[in-house]
């Protein structure tokens, strides 16, 4: 469970303060996915690096309830050895480009999460290996996958560890339009069935509307789309 | 301006207010290159000048010297009157007094100048004195000393005294004395004024300040003549009666050039090593930040061949850009390294002179000569040093077919690289084996070094992978590290070369130096078998003056000492006991028969023992037979060797004879003393008895230092590794600096790496790594690489001990010594270099370690 709670971010540039996140109220439940869209430059990356702990908000909270346990942390309030615990432990992250380690293979790529936390599950990895379509290419090195097979590679990355949160930056950005549409089903479904909450920014309206709940962010505000607007898109 | 260059010379020069970083980076590594190697060629040019003209004291044309033969005698103005009125007109006395230098009686420096007179009214005198040819013969040396000639005579004729000095010891004493900018006035210890002084731009002027003899004896009076030159050559009939002449405390040597040969290949062969370590030190400076340029530019290169450009033209610009960056960085690089020079000079100087008696003086330094050599090298090796990146550069840019790139797989590289290494090797094997010319055996050891280097790059990814693939999974960021490791290697090469090269001679020079100075150690505690020893040269000898004492019966053993000629060079001829004490302390390193029967014939004087060097050079082992021609020493007829010894260090064949040979021929001669001795030992002697203090009475009233001149073994023996230590210290320094230069390329590539190795980093961190982990993780994968580097370089580094040893030591200098591996030596070179490495590229690590997390994730982004 994941509630935001007035969160505001602003930076100065040439002595003008800018306001990028003004307030923003989010509450995602566990198991959930939410994509976010909006203008460029409206603050979307910010909000994710906010949720991953590698910024700090001006003001406000953001509350991760892990899934073992019953009481919320408050992510913003982190130092740096907590964040760094955090994001090992609790939050898989998903890049636009992929970003593999090219000098390992495909499996050890997926496993190092894992192995970092020392709860490497052999069965588990398989399983993610099964879902994403990926097992025939274990042994072999990144640069002999394809962007499509690479990103299924960095969704399995990013949850083998079981981590509670996954955030995904424009995961479909480099990818044509075939493989953009598996891959965010694969992405939204093989959360779901591991039970790890999904927020997903994306500038592609196909993309965005695969999610549980969909937001736009326009003037610091993070606004929901409504189903009906969501149907009205869709007709 | 900009717009009348070409289209991509304006880009590169738009380019370098962006890689401002990058640019300043290159200047400086062309600036350290050229003033590092102006510095060698200077210190070089002015010790080569320094020891050349030292034999003959600027004088031209000296066939021969007359020197006394014994520390205690001296050559009296009588002497040399007298020799001179009996129509000896080519003799020219010369007279040396080191002193420090007073202003009115206040020392104003910590060195020693030579204070040297000579008889200019001789030398004017010589016929065709004004056509002389000078030695090392150019005009401006003819003319100054023209000059220095005609100065002198016009000065001493017109009772104005001046000293002449050089300009730029001038300006030394002028900065130390702090007083006016304009001139100096020496005096003594006891405020009596010197002559004034005449600064003089001349090459023989060194640390020394040059006067008439008048005028010299007029300040030192208690002087003496230090020697007697011999101006223009001497035929037989001449020399016969020269000899004949000659007091029996003086001798005539002649300034023979091989001898000379043997003395200055030595400090050539330092000089040499020293050029050619800066220059290779020159080569990877500047290759590394020629690479670091090329990176930061590839982005827009690659944008600029899209727009059209031709390759060539991107080619011939960025040439022509590196030569003129060269030519700045030179004018720049030549004035630093010229101050660098007079800056170490006293250091250098200090060491030279106590190895080689030579003064690193105040050679005639001509700047754009100095130049053009320093611009050739810097530019020769700069544009080699750019083309590979160039070339890089161009493969990166170039149209390409897909077959094009499938020869250069790791394997093949490897592959390419092992047969390099193979050939390479193999060449060096030949020309150690076939030559004995020391160039090419210089060439060969260089030729294995590369090898090496090209064997390390073969095997680099192997290793790392192996070593990776043993790593058991649970340790994960190891076993990643190692993996990024083996990634890196491919993208270090020349950084991680620079290093094996550095560390291979860091343990071949220090398993040599420690096998030598532990051999030197063994060797003299066996060789000194007595506690005492006195070093005196007088009219007669120590034995019988302490006799006459009453102390007739102190175990004393002089060393009789005498030269002669074999095949056109010196030879040594020592006196040896038979004694059981100094049979077991001789050692040799090639003996036949049992020791028994080597030492009755040799006490019988059937044969010689002589010294590796005589044995090497005249190409005999034991039992060949020496023809000396010569009815000296019972040395009519042939002797076979019986024996060869160990006589390190000593640059001049020698031959042992028994003390029975030397007191034969003195008492058929029937004289006091013909054959002078300068060592004897004392054997035996109780510290404590009256026979001690006798002795050392008697020492002191022969004026003997007995601080200096009597020494017990043990402080000989301290003595004598204390000089050994100095003797490398130049050696350590080259060492440091080549750790050092290998270190900074290491650095130069991980600035160079940063941005490819950012997503890597950036991946690692955002898995909750530790900002601390992953900079330990960036540091040990560097230090692996060194690791594995040092690894490969111990089996060369002992090689190239070896081949230093058997190889370049044998034929520089004839004798060799045993090579012992000390694997705390060999530890203690692995921590060095890795501290070393560690302290410069803990710098970069830690600076790219401490960039927020997010800034790298908004950049990859």
């Amino acid at each position: 469970m994941l509630v935001i709670e007035s969160l505001s971010k602003s930076y100065i540039d040439a002595g003008e303060e800018h306001v990028i996140l003004d307030k923003v109220e989010l509450k995602l439940e566990q198991g959930d996915s939410l994509s976010i869209r909006g203008a460029s430059g409206s603050g979307k990356s910010t909000l994710l690096h906010l949720l991953g702990a590698l910024d700090k908000p001006d003001s406000g909270k953001i509350l991760l309830k892990y899934s073992e346990d019953s009481h919320y942390h408050d992510i913003a309030t982190f130092n740096e050895k907590q964040a760094d615990h955090y994001r090992r432990t609790k939050l898989g992250l998903i890049f636009q480009r992929f970003n593999l380690i090219d000098c390992i293979s495909v499996y050890d790529n997926v496993a190092l999460p894992a192995r970092l936390n020392n709860n490497l599950d052999v069965d588990y990895i398989d399983s993610l290996f099964s879902d994403l379509g990926i097992s025939k290419h274990k042994k072999k090195l990144p640069t002999e996958l394809s962007g499509g097979e690479q990103q299924r590679v960095a969704i399995a990355r990013a949850l083998s560890h079981r981590p509670s949160l996954l955030l995904a930056d424009e995961p479909t950005g480099n990818l044509d339009a075939d493989n953009s549409d598996k891959i965010s089903h694969l992405l939204i479904s093989t959360c779901k069935q591991h039970k790890a909450s999904l927020i997903m920014v994306t500038h592609s309206d196909d993309v965005a509307r695969l999610a549980t709940k969909q937001c736009s962010l326009k003037k610091g505000n993070l606004v929901d789309i409504p189903p009906r607007a969501r149907l009205k898109i869709v007709e | 301006m900009l717009s009348k260059l070409s289209p991509f010379a304006s880009v590169l020069l738009n380019s370098y207010r962006n890689q401002l970083f990058s640019l300043l980076m290159l200047m400086c590594s062309l600036i350290i290159a050229s003033a590092g190697l102006s510095a060698v060629l200077v210190i070089n040019e002015s010790a080569k000048q320094s020891y050349s003209t030292s034999q003959q004291y600027f004088v031209p044309n000296v066939s021969h010297h007359i020197n006394s033969n014994r520390s205690q005698s001296t050559i009296t103005k009588n002497e040399y009157a007298k020799l001179r009125r009996l129509g000896f007109s080519q003799l020219v006395a010369v007279g040396q007094f080191r002193s420090h230098v007073y202003i009115d009686g206040e020392r104003i420096s910590q060195r020693s100048v030579d204070f040297t007179g000579v008889d200019t009214s001789a030398l004017l005198s010589l016929p065709g004195s004004s056509n002389t040819i000078i030695p090392g013969d150019n005009e401006d040396t003819n003319s100054s000393e023209r000059q220095f000639m005609d100065n002198t005579f016009a000065l001493s004729s017109s009772n104005q005294m001046q000293g002449f000095l050089h300009p730029t010891l001038y300006q030394q004493l002028l900065d130390e004395a702090s007083t006016s900018p304009i001139s100096i006035a020496l005096t003594n210890a006891d405020a009596e004024p010197l002559p004034s002084l005449q600064p003089l731009q001349a090459s023989f002027l060194g640390n020394d300040i040059v006067m008439d003899m008048s005028v010299f004896y007029a300040h030192f009076e208690q002087a003496s003549i230090s020697r007697i030159l011999v101006v223009g050559e001497l035929n037989a009939e001449a020399k016969d009666a020269l000899l004949a002449q000659l007091p029996s405390h003086l001798s005539l040597v002649t300034l023979d050039n091989n001898q000379q040969g043997e003395l200055t290949q030595s400090f050539h062969l330092n000089l040499l090593a020293m050029a050619l370590l800066m220059f290779v030190v020159c080569l990877f400076i500047v290759l590394n930040a020629a690479q670091l340029l090329i990176n930061k530019r590839m982005p827009w290169l690659k944008v600029t061949r899209q727009l059209g450009i031709s390759r060539r033209s991107m080619l011939l610009t960025q040439l022509v850009e590196m030569s003129l960056l060269g030519a700045v960085a030179c004018i720049t690089g030549v004035f630093l390294g010229v101050q660098l020079a007079l800056l170490v000079s006293p250091a250098v100087q200090a060491t030279l002179e106590g190895l080689y008696r030579v003064e690193v003086g105040f050679g005639n330094i001509n700047i754009v000569s100095l130049f053009v050599k320093v611009y050739s090298v810097t530019l020769l090796g700069s544009l080699a040093a750019f083309l590979i990146p160039l070339q890089q550069m161009n493969q990166k840019l170039a149209h390409k077919n897909v077959t094009d790139a499938s020869w250069q797989t790791p394997f093949r590289q490897s592959v390419v690289f092992t047969l390099i290494s193979v050939g390479l090797a193999i060449l060096a094997f030949c020309v150690f084996y076939l030559s004995s010319a020391l160039g090419l055996l210089l060439t060969a050891t260089a030729c294995l070094i590369l090898a090496g280097c090209a064997l390390l790059i073969a095997l680099y990814p192997y290793l790392l992978k192996w070593l990776s693939l043993a790593i058991p999974a649970r340790f994960t960021l190891l076993k990643l590290t190692v993996s990024q490791s083996r990634a890196l290697s491919n993208k270090t090469k020349i950084a991680c070369c620079a290093f094996f090269i550095a560390s291979t001679s860091n343990i071949g020079m220090n398993l040599m130096v420690d096998s030598f100075r532990g051999a030197t150690q063994n060797w003299l505690s066996q060789r000194l078998v007595a506690e005492h020893y006195v070093y005196y040269q007088g009219d007669q000898n120590l034995v019988d003056i302490l006799a006459k004492a009453g102390l007739s019966s102190l175990d004393i053993m002089p060393r009789y000492e005498h030269e002669i000629r074999y095949k056109n060079k010196t030879v040594q001829v020592h006196s040896y006991p038979v004694r059981q004490d100094y049979q077991s302390a001789l050692v040799f390193a090639e003996s036949d028969s049992s020791p028994s029967l080597i030492w009755s014939d040799y006490q019988a004087q059937r044969g010689i023992f002589v010294n590796q060097q005589f044995a090497i050079r005249n190409e005999l082992s034991v039992g060949d037979s020496v023809a000396f021609k010569t009815n000296e020493l019972g040395l009519a007829d042939s002797k076979p060797i019986l024996g060869i010894y160990y006589d390190y260090g000593n640059p001049i064949a020698q031959v042992l004879l028994p003390l029975s040979a030397f007191e034969q021929t003195q008492n058929a001669r029937a004289s006091t003393q013909i054959f002078p001795s300068s060592i004897y030992a004392l054997h035996n002697l109780d510290e404590l008895s009256t026979e001690y203090a006798t002795l050392m009475t008697t020492l002191q009233a022969l004026d003997i230092d007995t601080a200096q001149q009597f020494l017990r073994t043990d402080a000989l023996l301290a003595l004598s590794m204390q000089t050994f230590d100095r003797t490398f210290i130049i050696t350590d320094g080259l060492n440091l600096v080549t750790l050092l230069v290998a270190a900074l390329s290491l650095a130069c590539a991980i600035v160079v790496l940063m941005e490819d190795v950012r997503p890597q980093r950036m991946l690692v961190r955002s898995f909750g790594v530790s900002r601390f982990k992953n900079q330990l993780l960036a540091y040990f994968q560097y230090i692996l690489l060194c690791l594995v580097a040092l690894l490969l370089a111990t089996p060369f580094g002992i090689l190239l001990s070896w081949v230093l040893i058997y190889e370049i030591n044998y034929q520089a200098f004839q004798w060799t010594y045993p090579l012992q591996i000390d694997w705390l030596k060999i530890l203690t070179v692995y921590s060095l270099s890795l501290l070393v490495v560690t302290l410069i590229i803990a710098l970069p690590i830690f600076k790219s370690g401490r960039k927020p997390l997010i800034d790298d994730i908004r950049y990859l982004n």
